[in-house]
């Protein structure tokens, strides 16, 4: 039998991101301080961040802990699962959340990103205009950031979602200040006050084509330029919610 | 030697309290204390040169 040491060390969760921060030094100070004790003991690693986060506040720590990573001692991990079944949690089921701005704050910024991506690297190869690495490095790292698995899902207490939302505004607004003048990328609602008679509703632009049912719920919306089904059911459908926060509920 | 630290915690359980991290004096961390992990080691392996 083997066993490898390791800390399932949630980047927030019952607490603010900035006590994970001070966490990640703490239990690598604590390993470091058992290996001198224990020749044999290897401990496993993982989050990329946390690494980040020790290497930026404790560069003496970080200093050790890869001193014990080249000496194979300290392993760092991540990465996809492997065998069927391992992200099976009984608990954890499905996608929907009652912290909606999470997965908007997420999504917006992720198609910023790649919009501010395109038109600053247009305006570099076309302009000379230097392109903004090291902006967009941060910014991407934040949004990374707060894909993690209880910040992005809503399963964390109010005070992470509360300063996650407005994280979300900073980046947008900084986000916005980065696209070249003229080009800020954007989106526009374009209301069409005709009425569409139920059972009968097909909307379609050429891009998207809707297909509305007799309760007018869009039963059907299609990518046009690549025959992609967007709807796995009727979309616009009122649910039920049933709160069991100590259930890890989201 | 150890030196074991009382930070006053309830022993209920490990998280849900405020946790401490030894420093050297140069500000090195040593080794972080939490309810049920109070020791810091004086002497022998991986003890701090000097705590504070």
């Amino acid at each position: 039998m083997t066993a490898v040491g390791h800390a399932h060390i949630d980047s927030a969760w019952l607490w603010p991101l900035r006590e994970t921060r001070r966490k990640v030094a703490r239990t690598p100070a604590n390993v470091l301080t058992l290996m001198e004790t224990d020749p044999e003991l290897v401990y496993a690693m993982s989050s990329a961040q946390q690494y980040a986060w020790v290497q930026g506040d404790h560069p003496e720590l970080f200093e050790r802990v890869r001193q014990r990573v080249a000496e194979g001692r300290i392993v760092p991990v991540g990465g996809a699962p492997v065998w069927a079944g391992e992200l099976y949690l009984e608990l954890h089921r499905g996608t929907l959340t009652s912290q909606i701005a999470m997965k908007q704050g997420n999504r917006r910024a992720e198609a910023l990103l790649r919009s501010v991506e395109y038109l600053r690297a247009t305006s570099a190869v076309r302009d000379g205009v230097p392109y903004p690495y090291d902006e967009l490095d941060e910014a991407w790292r934040t949004v990374l950031l707060h894909q993690f698995h209880d910040i992005l899902p809503g399963s964390s207490i109010s005070w992470v979602h509360r300063e996650a939302r407005e994280t979300y505004a900073r980046l947008e607004k900084q986000l916005r200040a980065l696209a070249p003048t003229g080009g800020e990328p954007g989106w526009e609602v374009v209301r069409d006050r005709r009425a569409v008679p139920p059972g009968a509703g097909v909307l379609d632009n050429g891009i998207l084509r809707a297909s509305l049912d007799a309760d007018g719920h869009v039963s059907s919306l299609t990518d046009l330029r690549n025959g992609r089904e967007l709807a796995a059911g009727p979309l616009g459908v009122l649910r039920l919610f049933r709160d069991e926060p100590v259930r890890w509920d989201a | 030697m150890e030196l074991v630290l009382d930070l006053g915690c309830f022993d209920h359980s490990v998280g849900g309290h405020c946790e401490g991290l030894v420093y050297r004096p140069d500000g090195v961390p040593v080794k972080a204390l939490h309810p049920r992990n109070g020791w810091v080691r004086l002497t022998g392996p991986g003890r701090p040169a000097r705590t504070t």
